[in-house]
């Protein structure tokens, strides 16, 4: 949309506030993430559903009050997940910022202050991805239509930055699956791009002593670049020791949107199989899976779905499609098993959801919890006793179950015990 | 006071109608909304929710009030207030005071958010960094291989700008590669070749194999095989496939008979052969053709000047044109239309590579790079050297090049060659900050740039590349800030080719173009006229540029500037060769921007015409107005498709809910002016009613009862200026071509100086304006108004 010119990735907005929750994670961790094997998937839907059909219309077990046309292919997953109503997204102001602050929360009324804050994936992968090769795998997509507003993917930094995700199951599959690079040339590798980075510190040091407040920001984003790659590099030593698993499955050649979907969700269960992480984020596309399923229609044009009956047949045939593929990521985490032959949905937090609840609503959007990591009230409609509840105290509930010592995430204004078993 | 000076105050006051609209509306609703509805609950007494309006600003200056009234709009928007067991507020009240508390809202954030003037520090977009790279090693490379621009706006916007990990990984792996096939272009002599392709080889191969198969399976067939020996599905296929045969063994059997078939080929051609990147190539074709006519080529996907065929009958033609690959490009894929008629192409022959004119990069490294006894010393000064251009003469620190040059000995002494060990240096040169940034000196309050800094930013708003040599001599000796050498300068920068970058890349970004990349065409427009239409604005507007034209040309012309596939498309006759200004016949539509169909496709949704879409891009980009995104949480539109119904009937529904009205009305009458263009910009007089899906990837069509109607395209900007069709919208919008002056004019000096207009631009912007108003605002003027600007020269 053409509206979408008002709100660059930068010039939305917040609080600076809003990162200030973070303690000092890094000594912590070390103590107490031995024994934590929780592992949390978030992933953003972007446009919301057809609110008649896909919505329960009262709280209960969904084994008493049935579950609605849009939920139906969730059938044998009806014990366990839940969908939490009464929520409100305090950061999304606009439905045309789509997923963007989805798992940031950060408010956009402040004017003068441009930036997002750190999505709650980043603050568990701080934490409980101290012990995997990657802290965290930051999943998404190329498509720019498919109501996740101007984001690269769900996952923003310390500084507010977009992180730019891995947007196809190709790269994912290189980067999880063994290459032939031996032991010593990786090292040597390391060595030297190690010295390239002192190069450049000592190229934009030369900067820094002539320039404006303003740009010393600029140049300060820059060194924190440098910093996480070398961050990168450090990892990749700690682990050269540790053969990367032999791929278990070529890749197809072609693949189409619903078959990409499912090879991502496949390979987000077989990067938890082997530990290869413990947090991701994955930002689906939208109108690529429209386009398998045969409708050329824009998916914006069917979030628009009540324009006519034609719109929101195809808008219910959506509905299911994706709770249909979401089903198809919990039967993957429930089919395999880690190392202790425990189900990997037993310790894992899956959250799915999108700021959208329908056409152009973001209030009472939809939030899928499953998993059996933290122990959540699964298996039913779940109506917040608040109406508008901010959706950054589920965030921060989910945190704190998960063992992240914070006391307060973005907008937070306490956390929702009413989430918990 | 002089009467030349009151002519300026007037203009001003025209083109700053919008701010003054905005500003001094003269009829406030809000008070009177609040005090009817709000202030029982939400007063100075009773404080319900702890919202009170009595302290409330209604003018909304501070932020405080920004907040309030932002959560005020939300709860009308949202229909929670008032209380559906309190008095209820009109629909037209509603809309009003929406209307006004939105607008107001978008006046206050775009003060608010105001810095000042202050140009953020920011890093080459992607055509920079192409225009730079090619600057140093004479060749290109693809602009997709970089990270994404990251502004909505204009990809020079430093504050919108950001650098990750993923930046800094992606710039210096792309370095890499750049540098290894510089190196290998400097060291390795190329081998010249020429290839022959013989376009008739494949189809005679593919023909013969087809009239085989069909003739193997008739024969076990006739023997006696069942359906399953002869390869088919089942019974009723062998069936078709005999009724079929003679029709189609007849098809093959005449394509041989066909007089030059062991010769040439009429088919179109596309041909591939691996090639060196950064190199050239002389292709030569030799063909038939009894017509004159244009055939267009594309190399590697890129459409070059179409070849201009001569009408010989049954005498061989050969044309010769030269192609470049750049410096990733391992192939090099050659696509053609074949002659019309009886035509045909003979051969291609290829013939390199050959190599380019000798680099920057190669005069810098040639010696060092094939020296096997090459000391430290001159390894150091290549360095120093290549540096000094790569960061555009603005000083290297010498302790960098030594860091590089342990680099390179670190290579050396793990046993790489010197051209292996000097790779990561140099491309950690074209990955350092001094390269990717454009630095420009400020101790935080604004001032004046150097002249060598204004050089740089001149040659990047022109050119999108670095200052040549001229422009750094001009720097040198001083003379840059001359008035009449500066005016010289910015002739000579736009009289050059370079220059199309700024021109094509500015009016594109100007236009949002992007958007009609994201428009799914049927298969039928896909391709030759997709790439048509997406260049005509930019070939349109170069025109006008070099030429001097007024700005108006943009709102309406006499003439179009178009290539043979949009003459075709605009019912325009003659042949043209490649792109060229053409006169508008008597009574046909087309002229200006707002009826060139790239324009019209990106106001399309869902195969229909989008009035709204088409409304927001003529507010924005035209009237200089842009209306606020759309809000949240405002009730859904009911359907109602029992009856098929004309897009203005579909739109007219925003009418109904006076949430979506408040803004609605502004935007969707302006769009029914383009009513008289379809959904791919083909001219009508007649709506069809009922679903007419093209679907993009198949040819299938489904009909629901199509009905028709006469195309009503009347609407108005404002309720002053209403017009009744597509000819009065023109009209209309002339009228206020101060607002498109102003919207080109801040988004050039926007685009140049790498930041939003703001309000302490406002004062220069107006007495710019005002002069360039007095000649009809002709383009080549006002971009050399933008460069003189005080504005422009300004860090």
């Amino acid at each position: 949309m053409s509206i979408l010119k008002n709100i660059s990735r930068r010039s939305f907005l917040v609080s600076a506030g809003a990162c200030l929750a973070l303690p000092k994670l890094e000594s912590f961790a070390a103590s107490t993430a031995k024994d934590n094997n929780k592992k949390m998937i978030f992933i953003g839907q972007g446009y919301g559903f057809t609110e008649k059909s896909f919505y329960p219309e009262k709280a209960g077990r969904f084994s008493q009050i049935g579950l609605t046309d849009g939920l139906s292919p969730l059938e044998k997953h009806k014990n366990d997940f839940s969908l939490v109503g009464n929520l409100l997204n305090i950061g999304a102001g606009n439905p045309h910022c789509g997923s963007l602050t989805f798992l940031t929360g950060a408010a956009y009324t402040n004017p003068r202050n441009v930036k997002n804050s750190i999505s709650c994936d980043q603050i568990a992968a701080e934490y409980l991805g101290k012990t995997s090769r990657y802290s965290s795998l930051v999943l998404s997509t190329n498509e720019t239509k498919g109501g996740h507003g101007p984001a690269l993917s769900m996952s923003w930094d310390k500084g507010g930055n977009p992180i730019a995700g891995i947007n196809s199951s190709l790269a994912l599959y290189k980067k999880l699956f063994a290459s032939s690079e031996d032991k010593s040339t990786l090292l040597n590798r390391i060595k030297k791009r190690k010295s390239i980075l002192d190069s450049m510190r000592i190229n934009a040091s030369g900067v820094s002593t002539k320039i404006a407040k303003t740009d010393k920001e600029k140049l300060d984003e820059y060194f924190q670049s440098l910093r996480q790659v070398e961050l990168g590099f450090k990892r990749q030593v700690d682990w050269v020791n540790v053969a990367k698993p032999k791929a278990p499955f070529d890749l197809p050649e072609e693949i189409d949107g619903e078959k990409e979907i499912k090879l991502m969700y496949d390979m987000i269960a077989l990067a938890i199989q082997t530990d290869q992480t413990r947090v991701i984020s994955y930002m689906l596309p939208e109108q690529s899976l429209l386009n398998s399923m045969d409708i050329t229609m824009p998916v914006h044009s069917i979030s628009h779905y009540n324009l006519s009956t034609e719109r929101t047949e195809k808008s219910m045939q959506r509905d299911r499609k994706c709770t249909e593929l979401f089903g198809y990521l919990l039967d993957q985490l429930k089919e395999k098993k880690d190392e202790q032959g425990q189900r990997l949905f037993d310790s894992c937090l899956i959250a799915y959801g999108t700021n959208i609840c329908a056409g152009h609503k973001i209030v009472d959007f939809p939030l899928f919890l499953s998993g059996g990591a933290l122990n959540l009230r699964l298996g039913e409609s779940l109506m917040l006793s608040k109406k508008n509840t901010p959706l950054a105290n589920v965030w921060l509930t989910l945190l704190q179950e998960a063992g992240v010592p914070i006391e307060k995430f973005s907008h937070s204004t306490g956390t929702e015990k009413d989430l918990l078993a | 006071m002089s009467w030349r000076k009151l002519g300026r105050m007037i203009a001003v006051a025209t083109a700053f109608s919008l701010l003054c609209r905005i500003a001094a509306k003269e009829k406030t609703y809000m008070k009177d909304f609040v005090n009817k509805y709000c202030i029982d609950c939400h007063g100075a007494k009773k404080k319900k929710a702890s919202v009170s309006f009595a302290e409330a600003e209604f003018d909304i200056q501070k932020h405080a009030s920004v907040y309030f009234w932002q959560d005020s709009l939300d709860v009308l928007n949202s229909g929670e207030m008032p209380p559906e067991d309190e008095l209820q507020p009109s629909s037209e009240e509603l809309k009003n005071v929406i209307g006004e508390i939105t607008d107001k809202l978008q006046f206050a954030r775009r003060k608010l958010e105001a810095t000042g003037g202050v140009i953020s520090m920011r890093h080459l977009s992607r055509r920079e960094y192409v225009g730079s790279i090619k600057d140093l090693f004479g060749s290109e490379i693809p602009t997709d291989a970089l990270p994404p621009d990251a502004s909505a706006g204009f990809d020079t916007n430093g504050s919108d700008q950001f650098f990750t990990s993923n930046h800094y990984e992606s710039y210096f792996s792309i370095a890499q590669q750049i540098v290894e096939s510089a190196i290998q272009n400097a060291t390795q002599k190329a081998k010249v070749t020429t290839q022959r392709h013989d376009p008739e080889d494949y189809f005679n191969d593919l023909k013969t194999s087809q009239l085989n198969n069909l003739k193997t399976k008739m024969a076990l067939l006739q023997k006696g095989a069942s359906y399953k020996e002869a390869g088919f599905g089942d019974e009723t296929q062998a069936k078709l496939f005999k009724k079929r045969y003679k029709r189609n063994t007849g098809r093959l059997e005449e394509y041989f008979k066909r007089p030059y078939v062991k010769v040439g080929s009429s088919y179109p051609v596309r041909y591939a052969q691996e090639a060196r990147p950064g190199s050239l190539y002389k292709v030569s074709v030799e063909l038939q053709s009894a017509k004159e006519a244009f055939m267009p080529v594309s190399v590697n996907h890129q459409e070059i000047t179409p070849i201009m065929l001569k009408a010989r009958k049954g005498k061989n033609q050969t044309y010769e044109f030269i192609c470049e690959t750049n410096l990733f490009a391992n192939k090099l894929e050659i696509t053609m239309k074949s002659p019309p008629g009886s035509g045909y192409i003979d051969n291609l022959k290829i013939t390199g590579p050959y190599k380019l004119k000798e680099s920057f990069f190669e005069r810098t490294f040639k010696k060092v790079l094939v020296n096997p006894s090459v000391t430290d010393n001159e390894v150091q000064k290549a360095l120093m050297k290549f540096a000094s251009r790569a960061f555009r003469y603005q000083n290297v620190n010498q302790e960098y090049i030594l860091k590089l040059l342990e680099i390179y000995n670190m290579d050396r002494k793990s046993g790489l060659s010197i051209q292996q060990a000097l790779k990561d240096p140099i491309a950690a040169i074209i990955s350092a900050p001094d390269f990717l940034y454009l630095k420009e000196k400020n101790d935080g309050k604004r001032q004046k740039l150097t002249q060598h800094e204004f050089a740089i930013r001149l040659a990047y708003f022109l050119w999108s590349s670095p200052p040549d040599l001229e422009l750094y001599k001009k720097v040198k000796n001083k003379t840059l800030f001359n008035k009449n050498v500066l005016v010289n300068q910015v002739s000579r920068m736009l009289a050059s080719d370079k220059s199309d970058a700024f021109l094509a890349s500015f009016i594109n970004q100007w236009s949002h173009i992007k958007k009609f990349d994201e428009i799914d065409l049927p298969r039928q427009f896909q391709g030759q006229f997709q790439d048509s239409a997406r260049r005509e604005l930019s070939e349109f507007f170069k025109v006008i540029a070099r030429e001097n034209l007024p700005l108006d040309n943009l709102i309406d012309s006499d003439f179009v500037v178009i290539d043979n596939t949009l003459a075709n498309f605009y019912k325009i006759k003659g042949q043209l060769q490649g792109f060229q200004k053409v006169k508008v016949p008597e009574g046909n539509p087309r002229g200006g921007v707002l009826s060139q169909a790239a324009f019209l496709i990106m106001g399309t949704t869902a195969q229909r015409t989008s009035p709204t879409l088409r409304g927001v891009v003529i507010r924005e980009r035209f009237l200089h107005d842009p209306p606020p995104p759309p809000p949240p949480n405002v009730p859904q539109i009911e359907a109602d498709d029992k009856n098929p119904q004309s897009v203005r009937m579909q739109v007219k529904k925003h009418k109904e809910v006076p949430q979506c009205a408040s803004c609605h009305e502004k935007i969707d009458p302006i769009g029914f002016g383009l009513e008289s263009f379809d959904y791919l910009g083909r001219w009508r007089t007649i709506e069809v009613l009922g679903k007419v899906e093209e679907d993009p990837r198949r040819r299938k069509k489904i009909k629901v009862q199509p009905k028709k109607i006469a195309v009503d395209a009347s609407g108005f900007l404002s309720e002053s200026e209403k017009f009744n069709d597509f000819e009065g919208l023109k009209k209309a919008l002339m009228n206020r071509k101060n607002s498109l002056a102003q919207s080109i004019y801040e988004s050039m000096l926007s685009y140049g100086i790498g930041r939003d207009i703001e309000f302490v631009d406002d004062e220069e912007v107006k007495r710019v304006l005002a002069k360039l108003q007095k000649d009809n605002y002709r383009v080549r003027d006002m971009i050399t108004a933008v460069i003189t600007s005080k504005i422009f020269m300004t860090k």
